[in-house]
């Protein structure tokens, strides 16, 4: 009680000498002098200004979604791409094996995917009112459908399948049936694995916003390098298709990831900054670079070592698109929370902005 | 039928917060717990799932011998926030299940028994105005007074406002009423007040509007607020290309030749 | 002013609200009746002589208003006849009145003043009944010179008219209407008849307003300044006389009074109030609608004091006085100023006090900050005028504070 400095000390735990004469140096030069006071400067009040705003409260609400939904974008994400991949490795029949497991692969994601997406939901047991309307200018709204469709296909598929594997009547039985089938599942799963992208560019959160076009090719690099790395690490770590993709998958990761460090925006200061700036970077690295490197030494002939290097690649770019994700998720927290940013963007990036009416 | 709106005008505002506990009384929204915030008397903080007017405090210097609200500058300024019931209005274009409608006095409003609480509109909204209940699950705004509207009665908060800071009543002579008082104020040596109205922006106007003084900036009141939906279009084409750039490479990956 | 509302719905059974207090204390009236006219007692004789009838209305039976108000406006005993006004009021039984100053409101059948809404001219005359008599302002003789016209023509209120022998104008006049503005009273005149015809104070012995008081004030004939009990600067305009001599400080070993000035406690303390608490606080603390809008106890002070006393905005500081100290948070605020008093500045702090123990929102109680004193006509305490002293100080242990937030 009689040291008023420690006991400031003690309370906020961080207050310093430096502090104080900041606050200090920052009053003089606003010059408020008293005649005959005791010190010159002045202890400050909280401030509403044009500058901070009123008092550098947010101007945005966070997104309020929980862990469900970047699982979601994961499993989603990889599902739709390995959609994609059994419909075309079917096709290509050249490996039957691999188009089995991406199908199941898909059906397992188009399962989880619904059941992570409605437990965020603030009412979960109203799942089923995403299906109420069908709002094409509502990313959210189509991605339901997507999901919809996706989930109801590739559970088709799996089941058709099922059915002429142990009916043994092959595939002639359903001829026409299996086949649209996947393929619609194909097509929901392109949508799948890009759509995120859009859901969270187009909304009012900076760092979301300013991406919109930069997102649905990186969410959809994630998809199938992820895709890519569950079917590796399932075993099919020699497919030179898989290898192919996994490769293109990485390149284009690691330019989408250049592209972001090269800008200097300050909306994109969560993407480098703070603990989303450590996910989304490191989830990119991970996703992009090393995959990349790894894929490319480990090269197109079949051994041990080149096994592995892909194996490693796989739980790479598996490990990179869980926390790109988690990353860009937190990222649209930081950025609805940086005062500054908001206000400045939602000023047309012009302080003499003339927008409002006299 | 009729497009009715908010006119706050925040030069007849004392400060008195009866706008928002009579918002909440009549809509019994439960309280946002107790937290002192340290910014002048502005304990509310922001609009929420449980608040649905919030008045907002400005401090700027006092002038020794100038009264409060004097022409040369207002020492004490106050300004109560509402949804702004926008023309385009995010939140409703982003709702998936269709839950956020135009009703037929023109305001945008949540039916809360179809609101599944998927917070898309949370992260729609350009001016940070609705939010999830967390305990309740769905999300929640001003309701424009729907229910009072229907018995062709005036909004709690402008029933209650005693300085008639809070006007109500058609938007388009609301409009011509704001003017008008900007009129009077010039007329009055007051040179600073502005009509916050952003009618050039992609909301298309807003059906709450606002008379304050000096920058509404001062007042979080963004002066180019953006409907997210003025990015679907680059967005879907980047996810349009990206999907056939998925489609395409994975076509050559298996069908190039390869084993 | 007496102002009827229109009576709102009616209200089901187990909705009786505030608003339907007629209706409480009218069947509270009849309960109480009952239960006294079984008990015989001497203490029992008000309620047993109480004339409790009201004719009733509504499926809750409410009384009916305008029979109160007739019974305040008055009427003659024998045939329940309104009275005009309290003029036609006498000492002698025939009349019964509720409230003189109210008597004029119902003047006749069908006549509710409180319910007219017909305002007239710029007092308001026909919108509610203004006491007494619908006189919008009082001592209203006074807008006039002693000879009966007004002072000034564009703010007349009340004038003689001599042609017609009595007082007129834009209000009711607040005087004897037909009393001649020459008029001197006898020397053994009683009550009314005694002030002269220019004497517009009625309510004083004397007719006169009063800034000599003959007798009445406890430290009266004439105003003086005195500084507070506590004060930071002795009293310039009465060296010898620093506070009002009649006060009472009640000066104990624990209620101390700070010297003036005193080096322990050097800055001015003040008390008010807030829009969203009600006077002490008990009620609104408890309604979370209005403990959330001003959650915690906090003082203000200015960025100068603040600064020189290392308080941040936020802050945790100790107030003390002689007689106690509390806790609160610290607003540092441009609208609080110092003052330079004789080139001497001193700092001011403010306190509203609307905090106590209980309640969902808790706060230290200002009022352990005050000195028990008196002063000398009405005895109410000094409450906005102390001394104090501010520290910074750690954040209270217990939670007698709701939960704090950070700025």
């Amino acid at each position: 009680m009689n040291n008023p400095q420690s006991d400031t000390q003690l309370l906020r735990g961080r207050i310093s000498e430096e502090r104080l004469m900041e606050i200090r140096r920052e009053a003089e030069s606003r010059a408020q002098h008293f005649p005959g006071a005791a010190s010159t400067s002045a202890g400050l009040p909280a401030r509403a200004d044009a500058e901070s705003g009123y008092y550098a409260l947010p101007l945005l609400k966070p997104p309020r979604w929980k862990w469900q939904v970047p699982a979601y974008f994961f499993t989603g994400g990889a599902a739709g791409a390995s959609a994609v991949i059994a419909a075309i490795a079917r096709v290509s029949a050249k490996d039957p094996g691999l188009a089995r497991d991406a199908q199941r692969l898909a059906t397992a994601g188009a399962f989880v995917s619904p059941i992570l997406l409605s437990s965020d939901l603030g009412r979960p047991a109203r799942f089923l009112n995403m299906l109420r309307v069908f709002k094409p200018q509502s990313p959210m709204s189509v991605g339901a459908w997507i999901l919809a469709g996706f989930s109801a296909s590739s559970t088709a598929v799996s089941v058709l399948d099922l059915r002429s594997h142990h009916s043994r009547l092959g595939s002639d039985g359903h001829s026409i049936l299996q086949p649209t089938t996947q393929v619609f599942a194909a097509l929901m799963g392109l949508g799948l694995s890009t759509y995120t992208g859009v859901l969270i560019g187009a909304t009012a959160v900076p760092v979301w916003y300013e991406n919109v076009g930069l997102l649905p090719y990186h969410f959809g690099a994630s998809a199938l390098g992820s895709a890519v790395g569950l079917l590796e690490l399932a075993g099919h770590h020699s497919s030179d298709a898989l290898g192919l993709l996994g490769i293109g998958a990485a390149c284009a990761e690691t330019v989408a990831e250049a592209r972001t460090e090269i800008k200097s925006d300050r909306a994109l200061k969560p993407l480098k900054s703070g603990k989303s700036g450590w996910l989304t970077r490191l989830g990119s690295i991970l996703s992009g670079p090393v995959p990349l490197v790894l894929r490319l030494l480990a090269g197109r002939r079949s051994s041990a070592r080149s096994d592995n290097l892909r194996r490693i690649a796989a739980a790479s770019c598996v490990a990179g698109a869980v926390l790109t994700r988690a990353g860009w998720i937190a990222a649209g927290s930081a950025s609805t929370k940086d005062a500054a940013v908001s206000l400045t963007l939602a000023n047309g990036r012009s302080k003499q902005s003339t927008q409002i009416v006299a | 039928m009729s497009t009715t709106a908010f006119l706050t005008d925040s030069t007849l505002c004392i400060g008195c917060k009866a706008c928002e506990v009579a918002c909440k009384e009549w809509n019994q929204i439960p309280d946002d717990g107790l937290m002192w915030s340290g910014k002048s008397y502005d304990n509310t903080v922001a609009l929420g799932a449980s608040t649905w007017r919030h008045v907002k405090f400005v401090e700027n210097t006092p002038i020794p011998g100038l009264g409060g609200n004097s022409p040369q500058s207002a020492a004490w300024s106050f300004s109560s926030d509402v949804c702004k019931h926008c023309e385009e209005a995010g939140c409703l274009e982003a709702c998936p299940t269709g839950a956020i409608v135009r009703t037929e006095f023109g305001g945008v409003f949540i039916q809360p028994d179809v609101c599944n609480g998927c917070a898309y509109c949370v992260v729609a909204c350009p001016f940070g105005v609705v939010d999830r209940n967390e305990r309740d699950g769905r999300a929640f705004k001003c309701t424009f007074c729907y229910d009072r509207q229907h018995a062709a009665l005036e909004p709690a908060c402008a029933k209650a406002c005693p300085t008639k800071s809070i006007q109500f009543g058609e938007l388009e002579s609301l409009r011509r009423a704001a003017h008008q008082r900007l009129n009077e104020l010039e007329a009055r040596g007051v040179q600073d007040a502005h009509l916050y109205d952003p009618r050039e922006s992609s909301v298309k106007g807003t059906h709450s509007i606002f008379i304050v003084r000096g920058d509404p900036a001062v007042y979080n009141l963004p002066s180019a607020p953006d409907v997210p939906t003025v990015h679907l279009r680059r967005g879907w084409t980047a996810a349009a290309v990206a999907a056939g750039m998925l489609l395409t490479g994975t076509a050559l990956a298996f069908l190039g030749g390869q084993r | 002013m007496l102002y009827q509302h229109a009576a709102p719905a009616s209200v089901p059974r187990e909705g009786r609200r505030a608003s339907r207090r007629c209706g409480f204390i009218y069947h509270l009236g009849h309960r109480l009746k009952a239960k006294s006219a079984l008990d015989k007692r001497p203490r029992n004789e008000g309620l047993n002589a109480l004339t409790w009838n009201y004719p009733t209305t509504g499926e809750n039976e409410e009384p009916q208003i305008e029979a109160v108000l007739t019974e305040i406006n008055g009427y003659t005993t024998s045939d329940g006849q309104l009275v005009e006004n309290y003029k036609k009021l006498k000492a002698d039984g025939s009349t019964a009145c509720g409230c003189w100053i109210y008597s004029g409101v119902f003047p006749r059948e069908h006549e509710n003043r409180a319910r007219k809404r017909e305002p007239q001219g710029l007092y308001g005359h026909g919108w509610g009944f203004a006491w007494p008599s619908d006189r919008r302002i009082l001592y209203n003789r006074a807008s006039a010179r002693p000879d009966g016209t007004p002072w000034s023509e564009k703010k007349k209120l009340v004038w003689w008219d001599e042609s017609r022998g009595e007082w007129t104008g834009l209000d009711t006049p607040d005087f004897t209407v037909t009393k001649r503005p020459d008029y001197q009273p006898p020397q053994d005149a009683k009550g009314d008849e005694a002030l002269a015809g220019d004497k517009p104070f009625i309510m004083h012995p004397d007719g006169f307003g009063w800034i000599w008081v003959t007798s009445g004030l406890k430290d009266g004939p004439l105003p003086a300044h005195y500084e507070p009990l506590e004060s930071p600067v002795r009293n310039l305009l009465y060296p010898r006389q620093q506070t009002d001599p009649a006060a009472s400080r009640k000066e104990r070993p624990d209620n101390p009074y700070a010297a003036s000035p005193d080096a322990r406690f050097p800055f001015v303390l003040s008390t008010y109030r807030l829009t969203e608490h009600h006077t002490a606080g008990g009620m609104s603390r408890q309604l979370p609608k209005l403990a959330e809008l001003q959650p915690e106890l906090f003082c203000e002070l200015s960025p100068e004091l603040a600064a020189s006393r290392r308080v941040a905005n936020g802050d945790w500081v100790k107030i003390s006085t002689p007689r106690s100290a509390i806790v609160v948070r610290a607003l540092v605020t441009g609208r609080m100023r110092p003052i330079s008093l004789n080139g001497k500045v001193v700092h001011q702090v403010g306190l509203p006090y609307h905090w106590g123990y209980r309640g969902k929102s808790k706060g230290d109680v200002v009022n352990d900050l005050l000195a028990i004193s008196e002063e000398p006509n009405v005895r109410i305490m000094e409450t906005k005028a102390l001394v104090c002293n501010v520290d910074p100080c750690s954040p209270p242990a217990k939670a007698l504070h709701s939960a704090g937030g950070k700025p």
